[in-house]
């Protein structure tokens, strides 16, 4: 008994986060941004690249087709730099307005809102108001050890306290969706030989890029235009870009230590 | 590109298969149960059950599933999820299958970083890499990040395992404990019990209190009431019952009473009662703002509200009097009402703002006063020529000022200081600075009409940091 329990551990392991498998020989790269998909060389999940400088975990496939139609847009980066951005604050939910969830071990049909706020849908007239009539299609169970990732918030009473179409006509991404700042940037200065994570990214004119020391030795971040002097463990240095352009900058203590902001209107 | 379709779902994996089952009647805080599914929880203090994500964490704390209590489908179901369970301290070490970090477990679900290799023998032997589990992506954000391990010192593997003998130890989160709540209720004489509980120990206007009742009888229970505010809200005909109310919006109650009554099938009845008192206190979430707290009779009156950004906001609601003048939908940070206020000179109107958000909590802001009074205080508005500069710029500031009686003196002031006055009611502006350090500078408008009468606006903040 024992020993099958311990296989079925084994596969739970391969299978709970959401594993992308990649046929082709895609080509990795260390120019990515935020809100791009990224995976590793060797394991196959798929991570959101946030505002924050975080990747973010889709807990599944249900997950991950909610807001994206497939995996084209993934892209491969080296494992050691996908090692050095830290994992996300919270997992990916539902992308509200899609679909309605349950737990299988509670009959409630929630509805799905901004944030990951569960709303009870108290009947099947309401859940056929709001999501039609093959309403029940819509509804896709939750495993138990997900349920966490939601907040259970105020239950649906009428259907003019949800619009399906315009909760996610509004969170078109799951930046938006966690309420984060979008006009921020967030790079991680990994170790030496990581160096700056994305090495090279592209940011819209007028954001705010903010670089975070996780290394535990002090490094700079050194630009013709631009010093952020030195930072300990765990300081950042922010500056604001309003000119568009291509920006190289480096670390001033190991100068191997390399990255580039691309700045576009 | 063609998708690996899926081997096995996700759902029938997460989730532990019980070796042994046995049948039990009541469950006793610190209980394994399980219904007719696979999977195992740890039912808690808090009346809530506890899912383990991976078998892995269930044999940290258990050596096998022998102690595991069946229940009733629906038993389990009205037993609501608390979160999953994490690892025991002290048993194991973890990792994420992608960064090398190798984290033994501290208490209150922390992750303590092992610095280097030789710290990790010193502390789990030479066959270290033995002991290190992958922990599934998804599961990392059951944990927090503690301090790291630098040396064999820092952390003492058998203490910290011993000072976590339960998983109840480790549900640091103290949960809003509604009133005292004797969880287990096996009276020696009595044939049965209740057992109540509420969603919120306390609670705001407007708020959704959830009531939850569960109780046992030996002769079967036919019947369970929940009452709010003297007021049957939800009647069930099983032993478990929840029901929602929405405490009123105005009224002049510091409390209201949630009462739980089960009746038997023998008529005997259990009864509880909760007392949930009402804040009022304001909360720092939401901000209030009257332009003008003096205006004359029949001029407009306007109150403005501000919700924080760590709001999630579903609506917001102005309230003159107690009663509600103005409502703003989801998602609307800044609600604003604006009328004439036609009271006699003297009339004081009371204002408040009452933010909801998306799950039910609310926000009030402290209360402000708009007065009728024969001259009415001058509108004050600062604009800053940017909101954030680097360090050694300048800031333009202006300030401009009206009133029905005309403006004598408008002011500029900085950090509560007066930095350029003008005379008259055209606009004043300056070039403040340069700014040589990093921090906030607060800025003021102040402007004197011809009465005498002066106002200041709110702060209006720049940033200074620094640009090298």
């Amino acid at each position: 008994m024992r020993k099958k329990l311990l296989r079925a551990g084994a596969a739970l392991l391969g299978a709970a986060s959401l594993a992308l498998p990649f046929a082709g020989h895609a080509a990795t790269t260390s120019a990515f941004s935020t809100g791009d998909l990224i995976r590793g060389e060797t394991v196959n999940t798929v991570y959101y690249y946030s505002p924050d400088g975080r990747r973010y975990v889709f807990p599944n496939e249900k997950t991950y087709f909610t807001w994206y139609a497939d995996f084209s847009g993934v892209k491969m980066i080296p494992d050691n730099l996908l090692g050095a951005i830290p994992l996300g604050t919270s997992n990916v939910t539902y992308r509200p307005g899609v679909k309605m969830v349950k737990i299988t071990t509670d009959p409630k049909v929630y509805a799905v809102d901004q944030g990951g706020v569960l709303r009870w849908v108290k009947t099947e007239q309401l859940a056929e108001t709001l999501f039609g009539l093959n309403w029940k299609q819509k509804i896709e169970d939750v495993p138990d050890a997900f349920f966490v990732n939601y907040k259970v918030g105020t239950a649906l009473e009428t259907s003019a306290d949800y619009n399906a179409a315009n909760v996610m006509t509004l969170t078109p991404n799951i930046a938006t969706d966690k309420q984060f700042d979008e006009t921020l940037v967030t790079i991680t200065i990994g170790s030496v030989s990581n160096g700056f994570v994305p090495t090279s990214t592209t940011v819209k004119k007028g954001k705010t890029v903010t670089w975070t020391n996780r290394d535990i030795v002090p490094h700079t971040v050194t630009g013709s235009a631009f010093d952020s002097g030195t930072l300990q463990p765990g300081q950042s240095y922010t500056r604001t870009f309003s000119a568009t352009g291509s920006f190289d900058y480096a670390c001033g203590i190991h100068p191997v230590m390399q990255g580039t902001i691309n700045v576009v209107n | 590109m063609p998708l690996r379709p899926f081997l096995l779902s996700a759902l029938s994996l997460l989730g532990l298969l019980a070796a042994a089952t046995s049948s039990a009647a009541t469950l006793t805080p610190g209980d394994l149960v399980k219904a007719s599914g696979p999977s195992v929880y740890y039912y808690a203090e808090n009346g809530k059950r506890y899912v383990f994500p991976t078998e892995k964490t269930y044999l940290t704390w258990y050596a096998d599933f022998s102690s595991v209590k069946t229940v009733t489908d629906a038993e389990l179901g009205a037993l609501m999820i608390g979160g999953n369970a994490t690892y025991r301290p002290g048993v194991k070490l973890v990792k994420i299958t992608t960064d090398p970090k190798v984290y033994a477990i501290g208490p209150g679900n922390q992750l303590r970083w092992i610095k280097t290799e030789q710290v990790a023998k010193e502390l789990y032997g030479a066959d270290w890499a033995t002991q290190v589990d992958d922990i599934p992506d998804p599961f990392f954000i059951n944990y927090m990040l503690g301090a790291e391990v630098s040396s064999a010192g820092d952390y003492d593997r058998t203490a910290l395992r011993d000072a976590a003998p339960t998983i109840q130890a480790t549900l640091t989160a103290p949960a809003p404990a509604p009133a005292p709540v004797p969880t287990p209720t096996p009276a020696p004489t009595s044939t049965g019990g209740i057992q109540f509980s509420v969603s919120k120990a306390m609670v705001r206007a407007g708020d959704v209190e959830t009531l939850t009742a569960s109780a046992s009888s030996t002769s079967g229970i036919a019947k369970i009431e929940l009452y709010f505010d003297g007021s049957l809200i939800q009647t069930c005909n099983s032993t478990t019952c929840t029901g929602e109310a929405t405490v009123p919006i105005s009224g002049t109650k510091s409390s209201y009473e949630a009462r739980a009554k089960a009746i038997a099938v023998n008529t005997d009845t259990f009864e509880k009662l909760i007392t949930v008192p009402l804040d009022t206190s304001a909360s720092a979430l939401a901000r209030l703002t009257i332009e003008r707290p003096i205006i004359r009779q029949g001029q407009v009156g306007s109150a403005i509200v501000d919700a924080d950004a760590s709001v999630a906001v579903l609506r917001t609601d102005i309230y003159r009097d107690s009663v509600s003048v103005k409502a703003c939908a989801s998602g609307i940070r800044q609600c604003r009402w604006s009328d004439p206020l036609t009271g006699a000179v003297g009339t004081v109107y009371d204002f408040y703002g009452l933010v909801t958000d998306t799950i039910g909590r609310t926000y009030q802001t402290p209360h402000k006063t708009i007065t009728v009074g024969t001259n009415d205080t001058p509108f004050v508005t600062v604009a800053v020529g940017k909101s954030s500069i680097y360090t050694g710029e300048t800031v333009d500031v202006t300030v401009m000022a009206s009133d029905d009686d005309g403006i004598t003196m408008i002011d500029i002031l900085k950090d509560g200081a007066v930095i350029k006055t003008c005379q008259g009611a055209s606009p004043c502006s300056m070039v403040t600075g340069p700014w040589p350090s990093v921090g906030a500078l607060h800025f003021n408008g102040r402007a004197t009409d011809t009465l005498g009468l002066s106002a200041t606006n709110d702060d209006t903040v720049v940033t200074v940091t620094s640009a090298y």
